[in-house]
């Protein structure tokens, strides 16, 4: 891993994720771009994000879809970043998962924020279970105690 | 002379057992007539018989004064008695003229006036003191022939007219009992014969006559008690008499033969006479029940088999059919109408009706009518003598009182249910023409409360009946679902509208249990039915998907608690919440497509003010131009949006003018030059310069091409070639927009309309679109009464074809055409 967090935007608007890459890259962040939810599937697998800017309407498969499907292998931080404005649009994305919720238009310094605190909010809760004994089936962690287990030692996670 | 005695004694003491027969009946008229004439025979017979025992020429002459005198008035009486038996009404003067003569005469013979009794000498032979008559007496004599034969007149009269055997024999005996009369006086103008008693003897037999006509022929209703008496007597009385005659005659011959008196032999034979005599002692009481009480036998079966039949029938008209049949069979009667109150009017209207044949009709009795009023207040047999009399039915009007007389209705009789007078049976003449007996008022009247009973039962169950159709009917044709499930879960109604909604016919669902057919959101734990099972509370509609045979139907479903079982009734919202999921989608569309491009400018303007990396004068210009058309992407879109809101308002026609569409086309390509060269295609115009003006909105027209002209520009590759064709072929303006772009899938082709659809071929080409376009373009083609067709092939091109009408020369003629300025056209 190096030092620089990762964040995947998934947006089929091309202007959007240009915008917002340009936006988080000089913010210090390494990031990645999907045009379509299949993609930004593929990249979660390929480069492990630490978190993802998430787009809800896209062809295909939505931001709804990609996010249950992100849920079920993984909890990587989600930042759901739509033009759906309804509340109930709202309350489904964070009931799926999602860990925050930004309305269009919105304001980049804002995003770059949000995506800080739920970064340090993740960092804090638990880490990426599932990633990780995607990783080393060898590797498991205890949530609960902040812990995880390497064969052989046991090491806390904010050391 | 003890022989003249006798019979004159015998004839008037049958006189007063005839007295005695009728006095229960003398409430009525021909009754109280008959009594008369019984007085008047009494009166006669006195004098007849007075004058025999004395030997006092003073008082004989006396006596027979009184004979002649009052006497002779039983002539009066007995025609004034065929006339009220026979209810006739004419020539009433006749009896006045009777009735004066004779008082007047009466009056002057009793006071003893001169030519009466013109000498009185004993009979050679009988002693008897026997009168010589003067010309006073023979003129009396004459006017009471005269009534006689007038009497006789009319019961021979009638006697041809009628059929009916009872009746019939009734008047036979009267005749022969009058003619015996008549010959018995005439008798007495032969001088040679006046001493015998031949008048006595025929008037002894006429009072015989009469008395078995009333006995056995019903001429007046005698009481019950007289009856039952002779009925006992006579068989008892005839047993007794062969009961010591035989014993006599067997102690004489047992007395001859033997010559000894054997006490115990007599002992034997009378035990043995017992024996035999038991049995035919109750044979002879039979016999003479029926003939005395035969009637009471037929009406009390009549009872039992009308109560029996009254308590199975519950319809009306089957009741009040039944009944009338059995009453004008069983007792004879000549015709009968039950009349039954309706309820809204309280009027009594005939139900049913028996004997009338087409003749006059019983009309409707008003509620109000004195009739009804007097049956409720009395709750007995009101006959029509009493309507004649009673001082309450006054009221009754003439016409009232003629149409009762016409319909010849002798009785009414009510039918009550406790207070309630809820019908009436009107009976005509019983066929014997005698009056209704008390007996047979008692036992009509008995009937006519169980008939009550029975017909309000029937109404009540016709009414039950009837609402239970028209609930059924509502339920059958509601357009909700209604489902009624026993506690068991098993349904056991099923209307049409649930087979609608869910599809099961109640042929297949009826009797299935509820977690057979359904799904646990109708009966799981968490289900309205459930609660309202624990709780016994009417569950208010709840929405919820039920599942069926294709698909599942949203649902508004309520549960109300029934005393045995639920009702489940649910009203179908699949279309409504259709309808509602496309209006939040418009809604959440509209938002997206308003929030993306203010995101994006906002996102861009704020990328330059913070800077970025690489920050370079290009990188600027580019972020400048893209906040630029984003910001004419939000115009379009509004604009769109508020022609589309324009168009649906449906104000748009009266912008409506004459308008050259083929100049209006170039136009606009003009104004898309800029995109066109943008995108490097090429536009080729096949438009004559001739073609005739349409009537349009210049608007919706210039917006209608604007998007067809601009998508193929937009959808077709580098070095795509437009063509655009217009014509004018048969009164239609046709118009081709061919694009060699990238088309449209087939499956895309009937939503391309669609608001906010894209087309899938659209959305992977990553342009931007908002999809109101292609809908405006339909709208505002088809409110000027044109069509679009679109053929497409993808990766080929598509085929848009704009058909519009083009009005007649004449409509043409009326308004100028308007050259078109061309406001900025922007996409």
């Amino acid at each position: 891993m190096t030092d620089k967090d990762r964040i995947l935007i998934i947006d089929d608007d091309n202007l959007m994720a240009q915008l917002v890459n340009l936006y988080l890259a000089k913010a210090g962040f390494e990031v990645f771009v999907a045009h379509s939810g299949r993609e930004g599937l593929q990249e979660v697998d390929q480069h492990h994000p630490d978190l993802i800017v998430l787009d809800i309407t896209m062809p295909e498969m939505d931001g709804w879809e990609v996010c249950s499907r992100i849920r079920q292998i993984d909890d990587i931080p989600i930042i759901m970043l739509t033009a759906r404005g309804q509340e109930s649009d709202k309350a489904r994305g964070l009931k799926m998962g999602a860990n925050d919720y930004m309305l269009k238009p919105f304001s980049l310094r804002e995003l770059e924020a949000r995506i800080g605190a739920v970064l340090r909010g993740s960092r804090l809760s638990a880490p990426s279970t599932g990633h990780l004994l995607h990783a080393d089936e060898e590797l498991v962690s205890d949530s609960d105690k902040l812990e995880v287990d390497v064969p052989g030692s046991r090491l806390p996670i904010l050391s | 002379m003890t022989l003249i005695r006798i019979v004159s004694v015998t004839a008037l003491l049958s006189y007063i057992f005839l007295l005695f027969l009728i006095r229960k009946e003398w409430h009525r008229r021909e009754v109280r007539s008959f009594a008369l004439f019984l007085v008047g025979m009494l009166i006669w017979q006195l004098g007849a018989t007075a004058a025999t025992f004395t030997s006092n020429p003073e008082v004989a002459v006396w006596c027979y004064r009184l004979a002649m005198g009052p006497g002779l008035m039983f002539a009066v009486f007995y025609a004034q008695f065929t006339r009220d038996y026979l209810r006739i009404r004419k020539h009433r003067w006749i009896m006045q003229l009777g009735y004066s003569s004779l008082v007047v005469s009466s009056v002057y013979i009793l006071a003893g006036g001169p030519y009466v009794i013109e000498g009185i000498a004993p009979m050679p032979g009988t002693g008897f003191l026997v009168p010589e008559l003067g010309p006073v007496a023979l003129i009396q004599a004459t006017i009471a022939y005269a009534f006689l034969f007038y009497a006789a007149a009319n019961l021979i009269l009638r006697y041809r007219q009628i059929s009916d055997p009872p009746a019939r024999a009734r008047i036979r005996y009267l005749v022969v009992g009058l003619l015996l009369v008549f010959f018995g006086s005439i008798s007495n103008l032969n001088p040679g014969l006046r001493g015998y008693p031949i008048d006595m003897v025929a008037n002894a037999l006429n009072a015989a006559l009469i008395a078995i006509t009333i006995l056995r022929l019903d001429l007046f209703e005698i009481s019950r008690a007289v009856r039952a008496g002779l009925a006992y007597a006579i068989p008892t009385a005839t047993i007794t008499a062969i009961y010591f005659v035989t014993i006599y005659l067997a102690v004489t011959l047992l007395h001859l033969a033997f010559g000894v008196e054997l006490i115990l032999g007599m002992l034997a034979v009378s035990v043995a006479l017992s024996l035999l005599l038991e049995p035919l002692r109750s044979i002879a009481q039979a016999r003479l029940d029926r003939i005395f009480f035969r009637d009471k036998y037929d009406m009390g079966q009549m009872l039992q088999r009308l109560s029996r039949m009254v308590a199975a029938v519950l319809d009306v008209h089957q009741v009040a059919a039944m009944m009338l049949a059995e009453i004008t069979t069983t007792m004879h009667v000549t015709r009968a109408v039950l009349l039954l109150q309706d309820k809204e009017s309280g009027n009594y209207l005939p139900l049913a009706e028996r004997g009338f044949d087409g003749q006059a009709q019983v009309t409707p009795l008003g509620g109000d009518n004195p009739i009804p009023r007097w049956l409720k207040k009395r709750a007995t047999c009101l006959a029509q003598h009493t309507v004649l009399v009673e001082p309450l039915f006054v009221g009754l009007w003439a016409e009232e009182r003629l149409a009762l007389e016409q319909a010849k209705i002798e009785l009414f009789v009510p039918l009550l249910v406790g207070e309630d007078l809820v019908g009436i049976l009107v009976l005509g003449p019983k066929r014997s023409e005698v009056p209704y007996s008390p007996e047979e008022q008692l036992t009509l009247l008995t009937l006519a409360n169980q008939a009550a009973v029975a017909v309000q039962n029937a109404r009540l169950y016709q009414i039950a009946l009837e609402e239970k159709e028209r609930t059924e009917t509502i339920v059958q044709q509601a357009f909700s679902g209604i489902m009624v499930i026993d506690p068991s879960m098993r349904i056991v109604a099923w209307n049409r509208g649930a087979e609608t909604i869910t599809g099961y016919a109640s042929r297949a669902i009826l009797g299935q249990r509820l977690p057979e057919v359904f799904g646990p959101e109708l009966w799981g734990e968490e289900s309205a039915l459930k609660r309202t099972m624990v709780t016994g509370q009417t569950q208010l509609p709840v929405e919820l998907g039920i599942g069926n045979k294709n698909d599942v139907r949203d649902v508004l479903l309520g549960v109300t608690p029934l005393r045995d079982g639920y009702l489940l009734n649910f009203t179908d919202v699949t279309h409504l919440k259709e309808v509602d999921r496309l209006k939040s989608n418009i809604v959440s569309n509209v938002s997206h497509e308003l929030r993306t491009p203010l995101a994006l400018i906002k996102g861009y303007t704020e990328l330059l003010i913070d800077g970025y990396e690489g920050d370079d004068q290009g990188l600027r210009l580019n972020f400048l131009s893209i906040i630029d058309s984003e910001t004419d992407r939000l115009a379009t879109f509004i604009n769109d949006l508020l022609d589309l809101s324009r168009l649906q308002s449906g104000r748009v026609e009266q912008d409506f003018e004459l308008l050259y569409l083929g100049k209006l086309i170039k136009e606009v390509t003009m104004a898309l030059e800029i995109q066109r060269r943008q995108n490097n295609t090429l536009i080729r115009l096949e438009i004559p310069d001739d073609l005739p003006p349409i009537l349009a909105n210049s608007e919706l027209m210039l917006s209608m091409t604007r998007n067809l002209i601009g998508n193929a520009i937009k959808y077709s590759p580098d070095g795509g070639e437009i063509r655009i064709q217009a014509c004018a072929v048969g009164g239609q303006f046709i118009l081709n927009v061919i694009d060699q772009g990238i088309g449209i899938a087939p499956e895309d082709l009937p939503q391309l309309f669609t608001r906010f659809y894209r087309s899938w071929t659209a959305r992977q080409s990553g342009l931007r679109g908002t999809g109101l376009g292609l809908v405006l373009v339909k709208e505002a083609v088809e409110l000027h009464g044109g069509t679009i067709t679109v053929e497409s092939q993808m990766n080929v091109g598509t085929r848009f074809t704009v058909t519009l009408p083009i009005p007649s020369a004449e409509s043409t003629a009326k308004s100028s055409p308007v050259g078109l300025e061309l406001q900025g056209a922007a996409t």
